[in-house]
C-alpha cells in the first residue's frame, strides 16, 4: 500500500489557497484597472498637428471656449475651428503671421485642405453624446474635458466610460453649474456642501432629469 | 495614478479629406468628392462633419471599452477635419433641409429633402405645397438609394468604348450644327412623360430653330388612349381633375386610384378624409379583376375581368340612362360592342341608384390604361349624373401634343430618322412587342441613350450617357394640378450625370451654368421673376398660383359616341392577360433598387418577384399550385411566368406586373420575375384578351412571400364592423375583446414618470396598405435589405410590416374582404420581451418605449420568441457588411458595404452588426434630437413647461392617408391622444395585457343594403365575435 | 458451528423474504474488485478504438460547424422568424434533460440507502457529466454574438450595470454550470476510493502516477472514510436538490415566456419527468450492451438491477403520458384561443408528424414495460429504450419548435426547415458523448467497488455472517 504523496502534500490545499490569494487577487486586481478605460483612455495625449495651446490661448489671453467651437451651444458635436478662425489672429502680417509652428495653418489656407487634428475625445459611434444640450443646462467643459485651460497640450481627462457617464445623469446635482460659469474653467464650488446645494437647486428649479435608460444616448 | 504618455508619431502625411461642402455653389466639392469616396473606404471615424455610424467598426471601441485593449496599442489614430473655410448654413452634425421634387409621370412629388453634411439621405413631402400633405409614397422614399446605387452607370461611353464629356458636346454640337443646316430633318427626340417647364421650353426653342425635328413622348405605363378622348371631347390638353373629397358615392371600373404612383398625390388623402364613420363616410364600389389597394378599400367589390370593364360601364350607363331617361347616355350604352357579358343586375341596380342618389356628388373612375371606349362611356356616365363641374373638372394644360413611339418607329421604318436621343425611359425593354423596337433601333445610324443605369437600351445605343439623378441635377417639373415644383441638386453629380435639360439646352444653343435653363423657364412663367421670387421658388419648392386653370367641362356627345364605337366586340370565353404597374418597380424603372425589390406587393406579398396572379378557380382548373409554371401565349408570342393563386381575382383572367424578368443588366435584377412587355401591343396596353393559358409541367418556382397565411384563424387581430354597427355600437371593435383577465403582473412594471408619454394609433380605417411608411422606415432607420433568399427562410428585416387580411364570411370568392394592418414594435408597457433578456439590452424608458441597445445585446433571440406580435428582426448575418448572395460564405466572403451606400445611411441611426437583434423603438433618434432641443431652448430653466419640437415619426410623415399618428399620449390636445380616446380604438390581443402602446381603431365599412350580399360587408371577425 | 443450525431454522423464511443480492453467485470482494478492474488493466480491445475513432471523428465535424456558425453567424442555422429557437435550444433542453437521471438515481437512491442502485451509479453519473457537457455546448454557442457572453455574469464593469436577474436564462447559465460542478463532484468523489485501488494495482509506473494524482493520496483509514461518507451525503444531498432546481429553471425558460404551448405551470414537473424517463432510458441503452461486452458485469449488474431501471422508466413514462393529456386539457378548458390553437396547429400543422411520432413513442413505449417478460428480454429492452429517446428528442422538437412555428398572429406563422449545420452540430453532440463515455470505461472503474463491497452479505461486522461464504470466512 504505497502511497503516492509525500507527507508534506497535506498541505497542498492551504499552500494552493495562499497561492491564489497572493498570486490572483494583484492579477484581478492590476486587469480590473489597467484594462478599463479609467487607465485605458485617460492622459491619452497625442501631438497635434499643430502645436496649439489652450493654455496660453485660454489661461493668459483669456480667449472664451466658444470662439473657436462656436457651435458647442447649438450642434451636438462641439465643431472644431475652420482654419479661417486661426487666419482671423494669425493671417497676414498679424501674430506670429510666420512662425514656422504655424506653417501647417498657413498651408491649410492656402491650399484649402484641412488640419488634421488627432482625435483625443472619442466615444463609440453607438454613443450618441450631445454637447449643446449639456452646456446649456448647467454642465461645464470642465466636467468632462477636465481643466483645458491648463493644457498646453491637451489629453484625455476622464475616463469617458459609460459608468462614468452615469455618475453625473444618475446624480447630477453633484455636477451642475451657474449658467453663467459653465465656460468658466476656474470656477470650483467652495465645498462640496455648496455643490450640492447648487446642483439640487438647479436640478428642481430646471427640472433636470438626465436619461439613464439606453435610449439616451443609444438609438 | 494618472499617466501622460505621448502617442506615437504620426506617419509623415496624413491621409486628408473633407466634409462636403454645402450645396451646389461649393467649387471644391467636385474635386473633393472622390476623397469623400477614399475617406469612406479608409472606414475610419469620419470626424465632426461626416458623422457616419459603423457599427461593424466600433466593435473595435467596444472591446477596447470592455477592457480587452493595452495602452500600448490603443485605438487607431482618427483624425477631426473641420472646414478649411467654413461653408454657409452648415452646422456639423445638423441636418438642413432644402425644397425640391421627385419628377414622375403621375406628376412631380413635391418634397424636403434631408441632407446631412451635404448628403441626402432623406425625403419627406413638402406640406406647403397645395396638393401634398406632407406624405410620400413608396418610390419617393426609395429614390435615395437609387443616388447612392453603385450600379449606375458612371461614364460616358461611345461604341462602349470610354470617352470624355468633351467628345459628347462635340457630338452635340455636330447634331445642332446638322440641324442646323437641314432643318432637324433626321433629328429625334425621345422623351418621357415627366412633366418639365423647361423641357417643354427646350423643346418649343428646338421645333422654332429645326422645324423638322421629331419630339417623342413616351412612357410604358401611361393614359394616353384615354387623354386622346378628353383632347376629342374638352380640347386639345385637357386633363380631368377629381376631387374624391367632394364625392359621397365613387364608383371605380378597374381604377386603382388610392395608389400614387398610379394617379398621383391628393387621392389618398382626399378619400380618407371621407372614411370618418363620424362624418359623412363615403362609399367606395370597385369592379376590378385583380385586388388593388383600391379595391381593399372597397364597400362593394365586383370581380369583373378587365377585357368586361366596358361591358361593366355600359351595364351601368344603361341602368343609370333607363333611371333618368337620358337618351344621349342611352345610345352610348347601346353603341357599345363588348364581349356581351352581362353581370348581376341586382348589383348593377344597386350601384345606378346609388350613384343617382348622389347626383353631382358622385364619382366613376376608369383605369388609366383602358381603351377610349370605357373612358368615352365613363365620362357619359359621370355627365348624366352631373358630377362634370363638380368632382370632375378639367385642367387645360395646354399640353402640346407630341408624337407617340408608334410614330417614331414608322419614321425609322421609312429610314428618316438619323440621329435618335433617347432622353428618357427604357424602351428596348419597355416598348410594345409589336413595334419590334430593338431591331428598329439598330437601323438608326446615331443614337444616344441618357439612363441612370446601363440597361437594355443603352447596351444597343451607340452613345451612352449617364444620367444625373433628380436629387443631383437642376430642373423643375409640374405635380399633379399642374403647380410647377422646383427640382434642386442636394449634391453634385457623383459620377458626372448629366441632366435631359443640359442636353436639351446644349442643342438649342444655350449655355448652362447651374440653374441658368431652369431660371430662364421661371421667368417664363411667373409674374414676378425677380432674384427673391427667384429665391422664394426655390425655398418653397413650388411657384404658387402655376396649376393649371380648372374649367367646368361640357360634355360632347359626338365625341363620346365615336370614342365608344371605335371598340370592336370580341368573344369572352378565352383569357386575357392583364399588365399590372408593379408596386415595387413601377413598370421597371426602379427594378435596381433594392429596398422596392424588398418592399412586398400591396397584396400578394411577395418579394423579390412577380407573378401570374390567377383566381383560385382557374388555379383548380388549371391544376396548379403557387409556384408552378404557366405558358401564357398571344398570338405569335408567349412568356413562362410562375403562377400565384390570388384569392379575389377573376376568373378566365391573368395578371401580372411590368418590369421583371430583365436578365443580364445588373445583379440586383438578375433571376428576378418574368417579363410580360413580349405580351403588350401598341393596341392592348393595359390588358389583351385572346390569350392562350396552359400549365407547364416543370418544377415549381420558388417564391419569397413576407406572409405566408392570411387567414385570421378567427383571431380578432383585425378588426372591422360596419357604419351601422358602429352607429349603434360605436365600440364594437373593444368589446370583441370579451372578458379580459384582471391586469396583473409578476414583473414591476417600470414607473412611466417621463412628462412625456409617447404612443402611436393606426386607423384601419385609412390605412390603405402602400408601403410607403415601409419605406420610409428602412431609408430613417438603415434597416439592412437581406436578399430572396433570406426572406424566403423568413428572416425579413423590415421594422414596419403590413399584415394583409384577407376575410369572408361565407367562405366565397364574391364576399372576400381584404384589410391592410400596419405592425410594427407595440411598445407594451409591460413588455415580454425586457422580462426575458438576461443582458438587459432591451428595457424600458419612463417615457412609455420599449428600447434596444444594440451594443448590449448578444443575441439570444429569447426576446423574439417571446414577442407576440414578432415584430423583432434578428441580424442572421452580416447584412451590411457582407454580399447578399454570400452571407454563407463567412469570413471568406469580401468585407463592407459600397462607398457610396454608406453616404446613404442615417448618422443618427447605429449600423447594426451581425447577432444583435433590432427592432421599431418610434424612432427614437427623432424623438430625442426634439427633446434635445425642448431642453436647448428651455436652458437654465423649467423644460417641462418648454414646447417641444414638432416632429413626425417617419412612418407617421410619409403615410399619405394620414392613417397613422403618432405623439406624446399624455397630453390630452394631442392628435395621438385624441385618435386613442376614439370609440374605435381596440388594442390588438389585448387579453395578453402587455398594454401595447400602439393602438387601432377598428375598419368600418359603408355597405348598401340594397346590393347583393350586403349583410356580409364589414364581417371579417363575425364568426368568432368573442375569440 | 452455529451457522448451521440457524441455517436450518431461518433459511427458508429467509430466503423468501431475501432481497435479491447485489452480486450473483455469491461472490466475495476480491472477485468484484478484479471483475471491475480487469476491464481498466486489460489490453485495449481493437472495438473500442473502432468506436471512438467514429464518436471522435463526429465530434471533431461538430466541432467544426460550430467554428463556421460562430465566424459566419447564426444563419447558418435553420432558425429564423418565427423559430428564433431551434435545434440549438431543443438539443440542449434534451441533453440537460437526460443528465438528470444519473444524479437523481444515484444521489437519491444513495441517500434513500437504496443499494440495488449502487451497481448503476457509478455509469449513470458519468452519463450525467458527459451529458451535461454536451447541453452546456449550446448556450455556450448558440448566441448571436458568442464574443459577449459575458454580459451575461454578474462582474463589475465599466459600463456600470448588471445583466437581468429576472430573466430565466440568466439562471439557465447559473443553474447548467453549478449543476456541472456539483454532479462532476459527486461523480469524482464517489471513485477516489476505487482509484486508489486501481493505483495499488497499478504495475506501470506511468500508471501508478496517473491514478496516485487522481486518487488524492486515499489510503482507507478509518478518519478518511469518516469524513469521506460525511462529504458523499452531503454532495449527494446537494446534488438531488439541483436536479430539481435545475430543471425546474430550464422548464422556467418555456414557462415564464407568454408563447401559447410554453406558458403553462406544468413545465418543471413536465420536464423532470421527462428527464428521469429519457434518462432511465440511456442508462438501459448504454449497460446492457456493456454487460454483454464485459461478460464479468452479469453478475455485478444484475437483471433485477435492470428490471428496477426498466420500471422506473414505466413509472417515469407513464408521468410524461399523464402530462401529455393534461396539457391537451389544458388548452381546451382554458377555453383561450390561442392556447387551444397552438395544440390544434401542433397536430395538424406541417409539423403534426413531429407530434405524432412523440405522442405515439412515449404514450406506448413504456407501458411495454409492464410486461416481466419485456423486462427481462435485454435486447428488446435496449431497443425499446433508444425508441424511447428518440421519442424523447421528438418532444423536445415538438415542444421548442413546433410551439414557435404557430403562435399568435397567423401573419408571422411560418416553418422551419434544418440545414446540414444543424444536423452536423446535433450528431457532433452525441459523438461528445460517446467518445467522453468510451474514455470513462476504458480509465474509470465503471462500477462503484467501494459502495458495492460494503454491500456485500458479511462486509457488515454485525451482519448475519450466516450466508456469506467464500472469502466470507
Amino acid at each position: 500500500m504505497s502511497n503516492f504523496f509525500p507527507r508534506w502534500a497535506n498541505w497542498l490545499p492551504l499552500q494552493l489557497l495562499v497561492c491564489v490569494l497572493v498570486v490572483g487577487a494583484p492579477i484581478t486586481l492590476g486587469v480590473w484597472y489597467y484594462f478599463t478605460p479609467k487607465y485605458t483612455r485617460v492622459g491619452y495625449q497625442p501631438d497635434q498637428p499643430v502645436p496649439f495651446s489652450h493654455a496660453l490661448h485660454v489661461k493668459q489671453l483669456g480667449m472664451d471656449c466658444r470662439y473657436c467651437h462656436s457651435f458647442v451651444e447649438v450642434a451636438g458635436h462641439s465643431n472644431l475651428p475652420a482654419t479661417q478662425t486661426c487666419i482671423n489672429c494669425h493671417g497676414e502680417g498679424k501674430i506670429l503671421s510666420n512662425s514656422p509652428r504655424l506653417a501647417p495653418v498657413r498651408e491649410s489656407w492656402k491650399t484649402g485642405q484641412p488640419i488634421p487634428w488627432v482625435q483625443i475625445h472619442r466615444l463609440p459611434d453607438y454613443a450618441y453624446f450631445n454637447h449643446a444640450v449639456h452646456v446649456n443646462r448647467g454642465v461645464s467643459c470642465y466636467s468632462c474635458h477636465g481643466a483645458v485651460n491648463e493644457m498646453s497640450v491637451v489629453y484625455e481627462a476622464e475616463s469617458l466610460s459609460m459608468k462614468w457617464c452615469l455618475d453625473c445623469h444618475r446624480s447630477p446635482e453633484n455636477f451642475l453649474r451657474p449658467p453663467s460659469e459653465i465656460f468658466n474653467m476656474d470656477w470650483h464650488p467652495s465645498s462640496a456642501a455648496e455643490q450640492r446645494e447648487l446642483g439640487t437647486r438647479f436640478k428642481e428649479e430646471w427640472k433636470v432629469n438626465p436619461p439613464v435608460n439606453c435610449g439616451g444616448c443609444h438609438r | 495614478m494618472k499617466k501622460i504618455f505621448q502617442h506615437p508619431a504620426r506617419d509623415a502625411k496624413p491621409t486628408l479629406w473633407r466634409t462636403q461642402g454645402e450645396l451646389e455653389n461649393s467649387a471644391e466639392f467636385n474635386e473633393s468628392l472622390a476623397r469623400e469616396f477614399t475617406d469612406a473606404a479608409s472606414g475610419r471615424d469620419a470626424g465632426e462633419g461626416l458623422s457616419r455610424r459603423d457599427f461593424v467598426r466600433l466593435m473595435g471601441a467596444a472591446t477596447a471599452l470592455t477592457g480587452v485593449g493595452l495602452t500600448g496599442c490603443r485605438r487607431p489614430e482618427a483624425h477631426l477635419v473641420p472646414f478649411a473655410k467654413g461653408a454657409e448654413w452648415t452646422v456639423p452634425g445638423k441636418f438642413l433641409f432644402y425644397a425640391s421634387a421627385m419628377p414622375t409621370p403621375a406628376g412631380a412629388v413635391p418634397l424636403i429633402v434631408t441632407t446631412s453634411d451635404g448628403r441626402p439621405t432623406k425625403v419627406e413631402g413638402n406640406p406647403l405645397h397645395p396638393l401634398s400633405n406632407g406624405s410620400t409614397d413608396a418610390f419617393a422614399q426609395a429614390s435615395v438609394l437609387d443616388l447612392y446605387d453603385p450600379n449606375r452607370s458612371k461614364e460616358i461611353k461611345h461604341d462602349s468604348l470610354t470617352v470624355g464629356r468633351g467628345d459628347l458636346d462635340n457630338l452635340l454640337a455636330k447634331i445642332r450644327a446638322t440641324a442646323g443646316s437641314n432643318a432637324g430633318d433626321g433629328l429625334a427626340i425621345l422623351v418621357g412623360r415627366e412633366n418639365s417647364p423647361t423641357v417643354e421650353r427646350l423643346r418649343a426653342a428646338l421645333v422654332q430653330q429645326f422645324p423638322k425635328i421629331l419630339w417623342v413622348q413616351d412612357e410604358a405605363i401611361s393614359s394616353r388612349g384615354a387623354e386622346e378622348v378628353f383632347d376629342a371631347m374638352f380640347g386639345a390638353g385637357a386633363r380631368p381633375a377629381c376631387d374624391v373629397a367632394k364625392a359621397d358615392v365613387i364608383l371605380s371600373i378597374g381604377s386603382d386610384f388610392l395608389n400614387p404612383a398610379e394617379s398621383g398625390f391628393g387621392f389618398a388623402n382626399g378619400f380618407a378624409k371621407r372614411r370618418d364613420p363620424k362624418g359623412s363616410m363615403n362609399r367606395l364600389y370597385v369592379a376590378e379583376n385583380h385586388f388593388s389597394l383600391t379595391g381593399g378599400m372597397a364597400d362593394h367589390r365586383l370581380r369583373v375581368r378587365a377585357s368586361e370593364y366596358g361591358d361593366f360601364a355600359a351595364a351601368v350607363a344603361a341602368a343609370v340612362a333607363s333611371k333618368t331617361g337620358d337618351a344621349g347616355l342611352k345610345s352610348l350604352a347601346s353603341a357599345y360592342k363588348g364581349t356581351g357579358v352581362t353581370f348581376d343586375p341586382a348589383w348593377i341596380k344597386g350601384v345606378a341608384d346609388d350613384l343617382l342618389s348622389a347626383k353631382g356628388k358622385s364619382l366613376v373612375l376608369d383605369g388609366a390604361q383602358q381603351p377610349a371606349a370605357v373612358r368615352a362611356l365613363v365620362i357619359g356616365i359621370n355627365a348624366a349624373l352631373g358630377n362634370l363641374g363638380t368632382t370632375i373638372s378639367v385642367r387645360q394644360t395646354g399640353a402640346k401634343p407630341a408624337a407617340k413611339l408608334s410614330d417614331l418607329c414608322a419614321a425609322i421604318k421609312a429610314g428618316s430618322v438619323k440621329t435618335l436621343l433617347i432622353l428618357g425611359g427604357n424602351p428596348v425593354h419597355t416598348a410594345p412587342a409589336g413595334l419590334d423596337f430593338a431591331n428598329l433601333l439598330a437601323r438608326v445610324p446615331e443614337t444616344l441613350h441618357l439612363s441612370l443605369f446601363t440597361d437594355e437600351t443603352s447596351k444597343v445605343t451607340h452613345w451612352q450617357v449617364p444620367a444625373a439623378h433628380y436629387l443631383e441635377s437642376w430642373g423643375d417639373a409640374r405635380s399633379l394640378d399642374g403647380t410647377v415644383c422646383s427640382v434642386q441638386p442636394m449634391i453634385l453629380p457623383l459620377w458626372n450625370g448629366i441632366s435631359a435639360i443640359e442636353i436639351l439646352a446644349s442643342l438649342a444653343g444655350e449655355k448652362i451654368d447651374g440653374p441658368s435653363a431652369v431660371r430662364a423657364t421661371f421667368a417664363s412663367y411667373s409674374k414676378d421673376a425677380s432674384d427673391a421670387a427667384w429665391q422664394t421658388f426655390l425655398k418653397n419648392g413650388f411657384a404658387a398660383g402655376t396649376a393649371w386653370p380648372l374649367s367646368a367641362p361640357a360634355f360632347n356627345q359626338g365625341a363620346a359616341l365615336a370614342a365608344v364605337q371605335s371598340a370592336k366586340g370580341s368573344a369572352s370565353g378565352e383569357f386575357e392577360v392583364v399588365f399590372l404597374r408593379s408596386s415595387s418597380v413601377d413598370d421597371g424603372r426602379y427594378a435596381n433598387n433594392s429596398w422596392l425589390q424588398e418592399t412586398p406587393d400591396f397584396v400578394t406579398k411577395l418579394v423579390w418577384d412577380n407573378a401570374a396572379l390567377v383566381s383560385p378557380a382557374d388555379a383548380k382548373a388549371l391544376g396548379i399550385k403557387d409556384g408552378d409554371w404557366l405558358r401564357i401565349t398571344a398570338g405569335d408570342r408567349y412568356i413562362d411566368a410562375a403562377a400565384l393563386i390570388a384569392p379575389g381575382h377573376a376568373d378566365r383572367s391573368v395578371s401580372i406586373a411590368l418590369g421583371y424578368g430583365r436578365n443580364g443588366v445588373s445583379h440586383v435584377m438578375e433571376k428576378v420575375g418574368f417579363d410580360a412587355y413580349p405580351l403588350r401591343d401598341s393596341s392592348t396596353l393595359g390588358y389583351r384578351g385572346g390569350v392562350a393559358v396552359k400549365a407547364l409541367p416543370k418544377d415549381a418556382y420558388v417564391f419569397a412571400r413576407t406572409q405566408e397565411h392570411e387567414n385570421m384563424e378567427g383571431r380578432n387581430i383585425a378588426r372591422e364592423g360596419t357604419l351601422g354597427q358602429f352607429r349603434e355600437e360605436p365600440n364594437f371593435a373593444s368589446e370583441m375583446d370579451g372578458e379580459l383577465p384582471k391586469p396583473v403582473s409578476i414583473y414591476p412594471n417600470p414607473p412611466l414618470t417621463g412628462d412625456l408619454q409617447w404612443g402611436l394609433s393606426v386607423d384601419l380605417n385609412s390605412c390603405i396598405g402602400c408601403n410607403a411608411c415601409l419605406v420610409a422606415c428602412r431609408a430613417e432607420n438603415n434597416v439592412p435589405v437581406v436578399g430572396k433568399d433570406q426572406v424566403r427562410r423568413g428572416r425579413d428585416m423590415a421594422w414596419i410590416r403590413i399584415d394583409r387580411w384577407f376575410a369572408s364570411a361565407d367562405h366565397r370568392e364574391e364576399s372576400l374582404e381584404m384589410i391592410p394592418m400596419a405592425v410594427m414594435c407595440q411598445q407594451c408597457e409591460s413588455a415580454p420581451c425586457e422580462a426575458v433578456c438576461p443582458a438587459n439590452a432591451t428595457v424600458h424608458s419612463e417615457e412609455g418605449l420599449n428600447l434596444m441597445a444594440y451594443n448590449r445585446c448578444i443575441g439570444t433571440r429569447y426576446c423574439a420568441n417571446n414577442c407576440p406580435w414578432k415584430v423583432r428582426r434578428f441580424n442572421w448575418f452580416d447584412y451590411n457588411e457582407r454580399p447578399l448572395d454570400q452571407l454563407y460564405y463567412g469570413p471568406l466572403a469580401p468585407k463592407g458595404m459600397a462607398d457610396s451606400l454608406k453616404m446613404a445611411k442615417n448618422p443618427n441611426v447605429t449600423v447594426r452588426m451581425r447577432g444583435v437583434m433590432e427592432k421599431c423603438t418610434f424612432c427614437i433618434q427623432r424623438i430625442e434630437e426634439a427633446k434635445i432641443g425642448r431642453a436647448v431652448k428651455a436652458g437654465a430653466s423649467d423644460v417641462t413647461k418648454t414646447p417641444l419640437p414638432a416632429f413626425k415619426s417617419a412612418c407617421q410623415q410619409a403615410c399619405p392617408s394620414e392613417a397613422i399618428v403618432f405623439g406624446n399620449i399624455n397630453d390630452p390636445q394631442s392628435a395621438v391622444s385624441k385618435a386613442k380616446a376614439d370609440a374605435r380604438t381596440y388594442s390588438s390581443l389585448a387579453y395578453l395585457n402587455t398594454r401595447p402602446r400602439v393602438t387601432y381603431m377598428a375598419r368600418v365599412r359603408n355597405p348598401n343594403p340594397a346590393m347583393p350580399g350586403a349583410d356580409l360587408v364589414g364581417a371579417a371577425n363575425r364568426r368568432n365575435e368573442h375569440a | 458451528m452455529s451457522a448451521t443450525t440457524s441455517n436450518e431454522t431461518a433459511a427458508p423464511d429467509l430466503s423468501a423474504i431475501a432481497r435479491p443480492p447485489q452480486v450473483l453467485n455469491n461472490r466475495g470482494p476480491l472477485w468484484v474488485t478484479d471483475a471491475v478492474c480487469s476491464i481498466v488493466e486489460g489490453k485495449t480491445p481493437l472495438w473500442w478504438y473502432a468506436a471512438i475513432s467514429v464518436s471522435g471523428a463526429f465530434a471533431a465535424i461538430g466541432g467544426a460547424c460550430i467554428l463556421y456558425m460562430i465566424v459566419t453567424g447564426v444563419g447558418v442555422w435553420g432558425s429564423n422568424s418565427p423559430c428564433f429557437w431551434a435545434w440549438d435550444i431543443t438539443n440542449f433542453i434534451f441533453w440537460v434533460s437526460m443528465a438528470h437521471a444519473g444524479s437523481l438515481i444515484s444521489a437519491l437512491l444513495f441517500l434513500t440507502r437504496q443499494k440495488w442502485s449502487i451497481s448503476i451509479s457509478r455509469a449513470a453519473e458519468a452519463m450525467t457529466v458527459f451529458a451535461i457537457v454536451c447541453a452546456g455546448v449550446y448556450p455556450a454557442i448558440h448566441i448571436g454574438r458568442v464574443w459577449f457572453v459575458w454580459f451575461l455574469f454578474p462582474v463589475p464593469n465599466s459600463y456600470g450595470m448588471w445583466p437581468n436577474f429576472s430573466s430565466p436564462l440568466l439562471w439557465d447559465v447559473f443553474a447548467v454550470t453549478s449543476y456541472l460542478t456539483v454532479s462532476s463532484l459527486f461523480w469524482f468523489a464517489g471513485m477516489i476510493p476505487d482509484l486508489a485501488v486501481l493505483r495499488d494495482r497499478a504495475t506501470t509506473k506511468i500508471r501508478k502516477f496517473a491514478y496516485g494524482l487522481v486518487s488524492l493520496g486515499w489510503l482507507g483509514t478509518a478518519r478518511q472514510w469518516r469524513h469521506y461518507e460525511m462529504m458523499y451525503v452531503l454532495l449527494a444531498g446537494l446534488t438531488s436538490v439541483l436536479v430539481v432546481t435545475v430543471t425546474s429553471i430550464v422548464a422556467s425558460d418555456c414557462a415564464t415566456s407568454v408563447v401559447p404551448g410554453w406558458h403553462a405551470t406544468i413545465f418543471p414537473f413536465y420536464f423532470m419527468v421527462g428527464a428521469v424517463y429519457s434518462g432511465s432510458a440511456t442508462i438501459l441503452t448504454l449497460l446492457i450492451p456493456l454487460r454483454a461486452i464485459y461478460p464479468q458485469l452479469k453478475e455485478l449488474i444484475t437483471p433485477s438491477h435492470l428490471d428496477k431501471v426498466c420500471k422506473l422508466l414505466l413509472m417515469m413514462g407513464s408521468c410524461v403520458a399523464y402530462v401529455y393529456v393534461f396539457e391537451l386539457f389544458n388548452a381546451w378548458y382554458s377555453a383561450n384561443p390561442f392556447e387551444r390553437g397552438a395544440f390544434w396547429e401542433r397536430f395538424t400543422s406541417s409539423y403534426s408528424w413531429y407530434a405524432i411520432t412523440c405522442l405515439s413513442i412515449n404514450l406506448t413505449i413504456p407501458q411495454l414495460f409492464w410486461f416481466k417478460a419485456v423486462r427481462r428480454c435485454l435486447p428488446l429492452v435496449v431497443v425499446l429504450a433508444i425508441l424511447c429517446n428518440v421519442g424523447m428528442w421528438f418532444e423536445r422538437f415538438m415542444i421548442v419548435t413546433t410551439t414557435l412555428t404557430r403562435d399568435f398572429l397567423p401573419s408571422s406563422w411560418g416553418n422551419f426547415h434544418a440545414t446540414i449545420v444543424d444536423i452536423l452540430t446535433a450528431t457532433g453532440t452525441v459523438g461528445i458523448f460517446f467518445t467522453l463515455f468510451l474514455l470513462f470505461i476504458r480509465f474509470v472503474p465503471i462500477i462503484n467497488m467501494s459502495e458495492l463491497k460494503a454491500a456485500l452479505p458479511g462486509s457488515q461486522p454485525h451482519g448475519d455472517s450466516a450466508h456469506s461464504t467464500g472469502e466470507g470466512h
